[in-house]
């Protein structure tokens, strides 16, 4: 015998599976922006030290410096 | 042969009752450890485990194979093993003759097991001149762990399967920005003291101490914190221990020397290696929950993205399938150049197409993070008598990007920017610092060309087998490229612009100038 589900279910039913598509959709794009955010820890860190190291000697107008700065900096790149 | 067992070039074959980690011995040397268990894959017949990859290519010849127990040192099998023809020993040395074994990392490396008690006292001598300098000039909390850690309270030697000394540091803050910040700063004040010193992540380094025999050992420095109730130690080592296992700061014995430890050194090796810490495991390597890996990675590693992959491939015997002849779009390159150029060639790989832009007179500069393709070409440079400069250029970390533009758009030069290929490999920030990287190294002219497959080559099959790819809509690239402030002055599609063996992809080349 086949059984059959009344309509006001099977709406429900498609209305739930509407929910659980967009809950996914939602939870995805926040683990995107979760590590979009971790990642700018490190870029953040960057241009911090970048600029701590040669503000001053730019400031200064000292281009001797600013390339000492620039070498330092330049030290502490991975080198593969 | 014994019963269940069988070596052979595919793999080694064990009973499925055997547990535990079984030592693989060449002759008298250890090359690799297993655990059937973890490694292997069960069938009728017992349980067959792959070679590692690092060891295949080293399997040439003939070796007298034995499997031994790590614990009770049983010698459960030993067969003569012919992997291919012809009479030849079976060697893992590396270029000087040292006997080499796969690490937990899968790489093959020199590890303490062959290590003379004479340089045993050196690496010593070394740990305790490195712990000194991060402790006393760097102002880190530094202690023993990972596997210096383990030896010392297993039985207070090192670890005969380790290669590296490890330790770590207790960072006085919480947040990843703030740790990142501190590890830079002692990346710094150890170079300055004279130590040679690599970054692996944000958050740790690799100190090289020569040792007096001519070799080298590698001290590796792991920063540790404590973050939202978690704590948590590079690599990927996440979960819950509280501080008081940890400081105050008590001692363990290492090779007869009183080494700086964690508090309670069981409850950080229990942390570190689960339970059944005090059981030698030479094939242990970590099972980090994906989450804490990912979590790790976006903090600490997201400038090292892809980098192991590149460094692999030029390794691999791929590698001798790259093309050392020039690539069509070099030709193309050359001849829309008016009379010899500077050209910086991003990422270069095995230098190809540098080698030939230089042979035809221009002055070329080649960029890349990793030089371990780079031999591929040597003869043709040396056959051409061509110079072409080197210059470590990451472009999926923004320092790297900032600190080498500037010093190249400070040398007031006009240079052109070659790169072909280079927008398949890299991801959405790797490619924003690509434009960051020419429009400051062109702000006084030349133009920046671009060569990359677009989407309908996805699908297609590729010479290179599975890499990671980004497929570019050229409608995209040239937005971005105006976003930044450049103009697109040439645009082709189509394909037979880069044929490699039977792949033929759909190929975009853009022109593009950053200056009026």
């Amino acid at each position: 015998m086949k059984l059959r589900v009344p309509e006001s279910i099977k709406s429900r039913l498609r209305a739930n599976e509407e929910a659980d598509r967009r809950l996914a959709q939602r939870v995805a794009a926040l683990e995107e922006a979760v590590e979009e955010n971790r990642k700018l820890n490190q870029r953040l860190a960057d241009v911090v030290d970048v600029v701590t190291e040669l503000l001053v000697p730019a400031m200064d107008r000292d281009d001797d410096r600013v390339k000492k700065a620039l070498a330092d900096l330049g030290k502490t790149l991975d080198d593969g | 042969m014994t019963r269940g067992y069988d070596v052979s070039a595919q793999g080694i074959l064990v009973p499925s009752s055997l547990d535990g980690s079984v030592d693989v011995l060449f002759g008298e040397q250890r090359v690799w450890s297993f655990n059937p268990a973890r490694d292997g894959r069960s069938g009728s017949g017992g349980t067959r485990v792959d070679w590692p990859r690092a060891l295949v290519p080293h399997l040439e010849g003939v070796a007298d194979v034995q499997l031994v127990d790590h614990v009770s040192r049983e010698v459960r099998h030993d067969q003569r093993v012919r992997f291919s023809p012809g009479d030849g020993k079976v060697s893992v040395v590396d270029a000087d003759g040292n006997p080499l074994a796969v690490d937990k990392g899968g790489r093959l490396q020199r590890d303490f097991s062959n290590t003379e008690q004479g340089a045993r006292e050196e690496i010593m001598d070394a740990l305790e001149a490195v712990l000194h300098d991060l402790r006393e000039k760097c102002g880190l909390d530094t202690y023993l762990m990972y596997g210096c850690l383990l030896g010392a309270v297993r039985d207070g030697h090192m670890i005969g399967h380790d290669s590296d000394a490890d330790v770590a540091y207790l960072s006085r803050h919480t947040h990843p920005f703030d740790v990142i910040r501190e590890c830079t700063a002692a990346t710094r004040r150890m170079r300055s003291l004279g130590w040679q010193v690599v970054p692996m992540s944000g958050a740790n380094f690799k100190v090289w101490v020569p040792l007096p025999d001519g070799r080298r050992c590698g001290i590796d420095v792991f920063g540790s914190f404590h973050a939202n109730g978690r704590f948590h130690v590079t690599g990927s080592l996440t979960g819950t221990l509280d501080r008081s296992a940890l400081v105050p700061f008590g001692t363990v014995t290492l090779e007869g020397r009183e080494i700086v430890a964690p508090a309670r050194p069981e409850d950080v090796l229990e942390f570190t290696y689960g339970p059944s810490w005090r059981v030698p495991d030479p094939a242990f390597h970590f099972d980090h929950d994906p989450v804490d890996v990912q979590r790790m990675s976006a903090w600490f590693r997201a400038g090292r993205a892809r980098l192991r992959f590149w460094q692999d491939f030029y390794k691999s015997p791929d590698s001798a399938r790259v093309p050392v002849e020039p690539s069509l779009f070099a030709r193309w390159v050359h001849e829309r150049l008016d009379g010899p150029a500077d050209i910086l060639d991003l990422g270069a790989g095995t230098g190809r197409d540098a080698a030939y832009l230089a042979s035809v007179g221009h002055r070329v500069t080649a960029m890349d993070f990793t030089w371990q393709g780079w031999g591929r070409t040597q003869a043709i440079r040396k056959q051409e008598k061509v110079r072409v400069a080197r210059r470590a250029l990451n472009l999926e970390d923004l320092r790297s990007v900032l600190v080498t533009g500037a010093r190249l758009a400070h040398r007031g030069r006009v240079r052109q920017v070659y790169a072909r290929g280079l927008l398949d490999t890299l991801g959405d920030s790797g490619r924003d610092n690509l434009w960051r990287f020419a429009s400051m190294v062109q702000r006084r002219g030349g133009e920046t060309f671009l060569e990359f497959r677009t989407p309908r080559s996805r699908a297609e099959q590729k010479f290179f087998g599975v890499h990671q790819r980004t497929f570019l809509r050229p409608d995209r690239v040239a937005a971005e490229v105006e976003a930044y402030g450049g103009t697109v002055v040439d645009r082709q599609t189509g394909r037979d612009l880069a044929p490699l063996g039977k792949e033929n992809p759909h190929i975009c080349r853009l022109v593009v100038r950053w200056t009026a």
